[in-house]
């Protein structure tokens, strides 16, 4: 976790509400003055920090399908669950901090890291799909 | 899904007065049928066991004992691979996911008794329909291919049998000889594919063969994939060897001359023949009544990949009418399985599926032996026009072939048949 703070600060929010159920570390850390993040297009994102509290199991339910839907196109070159098979070239996902993955993809994302299929997958998410992918490959062992 | 949300989804059911005689049976699992193993069918099966924690009944129906994958065939066909290593048993399916596999096939769809008929005899009773039957060759639009001897002419684009009948004719082919390829008006099975195969031929004839030449005929204006990349390969490492014919739609074939006829330009006569026929959705969907689109391809709901004259019946892969810039490729069966396992499991617990489905393309071509280029993109549910769109300034090309990339496409092959059959 340390790494994340080294993100700005509302992805740092959204890190910890994007999450879902193995966010609360990261909630506990953030501030209650943080600004309010562009939602984006596909997340059912509607609480605001005072009410993060009050998401109901349902909607983390439903979050985390959606980030587990979401992370499980990545298998096809990452293998099942971001664990490629031994001998692989493609790197594992799984279980890699979530602020290390979220730092790659943006920095695949924003042109910083060069690559060959990544920069232009990278940029086909939003920063909050990135955030919650990322949350789930961190949680697989 | 967990027992308690079978339960669960019982009593919602219960609660909205539309419980059906089968769901009344709280206890008894959900039954999902999957017709075809190929890289939508079997994925559908494995994300089926693996999401409902083993809830679901999950009978997969396919009569062979391995899969044969068609991506990296066409490095069987050149020899730089052999058969075993694009085999995969669905040993691993059944042991380790519980998946019920049923060697046979299904021969037809009661849409209305929700049931399954096999060659075998048997019927197979379902709640919900998964449909992966790939494409059909229609053979029959090229005259010649039916005609006695026409079995001699191999398209090799389903792998197994044909892909080393294919390779043998190649291995066989004289020195100086012509290697022709024809290719059908888009859409058809896996774009770039018989752009790579005339590669990959030519790989080995500049190697074993050097005075032959291959021939592309494509019933197509322009290269239908990764134009621009192919076009350099074969005017620098091929140079002389590959030559690219547009418009050529081939409408019959001798098979004992091996002469080709266009339905405008003059005959040719050649070595080697491998016709790729035009295809449409597999028998068992276009006898079902659910190729609605042009009798072809069969149109669904990509939210969950449901037939749009079936609900309960969830068709994927290559037999689906694609939405834009969508191919019809490996990686996306895959990903359309997903997205079904998914639905088919919030369907079946009375609760909405996911409303923003969201996938990547990755396709390798591979250019030689060793080298290959991608094209990827990504693809949204787009709410307003109800089909998948790709995200705009996302996806692209590889810039040139390159080593790291044949490694990267060969990681892929052995990353997606674990994610299917591991």
């Amino acid at each position: 976790m340390k790494t994340l703070s080294r993100l700005p600060i509302s992805l740092r929010w959204m890190a910890g509400v994007a999450a879902g159920l193995c966010a609360a570390p990261l909630l506990a850390q953030t501030p209650a003055s943080a600004p309010s993040p562009a939602s984006a297009p596909s997340a059912p994102m509607t609480t605001g920090p005072a009410d993060a509290g009050k998401m109901t199991i349902e909607v983390q339910r439903s979050r985390t399908e959606q980030a587990r839907n979401q992370a499980s196109s990545c298998a096809v070159c990452h293998g099942p669950d971001g664990k490629p098979p031994a001998d692989s070239q493609v790197p594992r996902l799984a279980g890699r901090p979530q602020a290390e993955l979220v730092e790659l993809m943006l920095n695949f994302k924003n042109g910083k890291r060069p690559g060959t299929v990544m920069p232009q997958i990278a940029k086909g998410y939003s920063d909050t799909e990135i955030i919650a992918i990322s949350a789930w490959f961190a949680d697989q062992k | 899904m967990h027992r308690r949300s079978v339960l669960k989804a019982a009593l919602a059911a219960t609660a909205l007065g539309g419980l059906t005689a089968r769901q009344a049976r709280a206890a008894a699992p959900a039954k999902v049928v999957v017709i075809g193993g190929g890289y939508g069918g079997a994925t559908a099966a494995r994300y089926l066991r693996t999401w409902s924690r083993g809830a679901v009944d999950v009978t997969l129906v396919e009569p062979d004992a391995a899969f044969v994958s068609c991506p990296l065939s066409n490095l069987v066909v050149a020899g730089y691979r052999q058969m075993a290593d694009i085999t995969v048993p669905y040993d691993a399916l059944v042991r380790r996911h519980g998946v019920k596999h049923v060697r046979d096939t299904a021969t037809t769809i009661d849409l209305g008794k929700r049931t399954v008929r096999l060659a075998g005899g048997a019927t197979l009773p379902y709640d919900r329909l998964v449909l992966s039957p790939g494409v059909e060759m229609q053979t029959g639009a090229i005259d010649g291919l039916l005609a006695p001897g026409g079995d001699q002419i191999v398209h090799a684009w389903k792998a197994g049998p044909q892909t080393d009948i294919l390779r043998r004719q190649l291995a066989a082919m004289r020195d100086g000889g012509t290697f022709a390829i024809t290719i059908p008006l888009a859409p058809y099975r896996c774009p770039p594919g018989p752009y790579e195969r005339a590669c990959l031929v030519a790989d080995y004839l500049k190697q074993h063969k050097p005075r032959s030449k291959v021939l592309v005929f494509d019933a197509n204006p322009d290269i239908t994939s990764k134009g621009a990349l192919f076009r350099q390969v074969w005017q620098t490492r091929y140079a002389g060897m590959i030559e690219y014919r547009p418009q050529h739609e081939t409408v019959g074939i001798d098979p004992a001359t091996r002469t080709i006829r266009f339905d405008v330009q003059d005959d040719e006569r050649v070595d080697v023949v491998n016709p790729l026929p035009p295809q449409r959705a597999g028998a068992i969907a276009v006898a079902a009544g659910l190729a609605t689109a042009n009798g072809r391809w069969c149109e669904v709901d990509f939210l969950t990949m449901a037939s749009r004259v079936a609900p309960d019946v969830h068709v994927l892969g290559d037999a689906v009418q694609i939405a834009p810039l969508m191919p019809k490729s490996g990686t996306m069966a895959n990903q359309h399985g997903k997205v079904a396992a998914a639905a088919i499991l919030q369907l079946l617990a009375g609760r909405a599926p996911d409303p923003s489905p969201l996938y990547t393309n990755t396709c390798y071509s591979f250019t030689s032996s060793t080298e290959a280029v991608h094209i990827a993109s990504v693809h949204r549910y787009d709410p307003a026009e109800r089909t998948m769109l790709t995200v705009p300034g996302s996806g692209g090309l590889s810039e040139a072939p390159s080593a790291l990339e044949g490694q990267y496409g060969l990681a892929w092959a052995h990353s997606i048949w674990a994610d299917m059959l591991g």
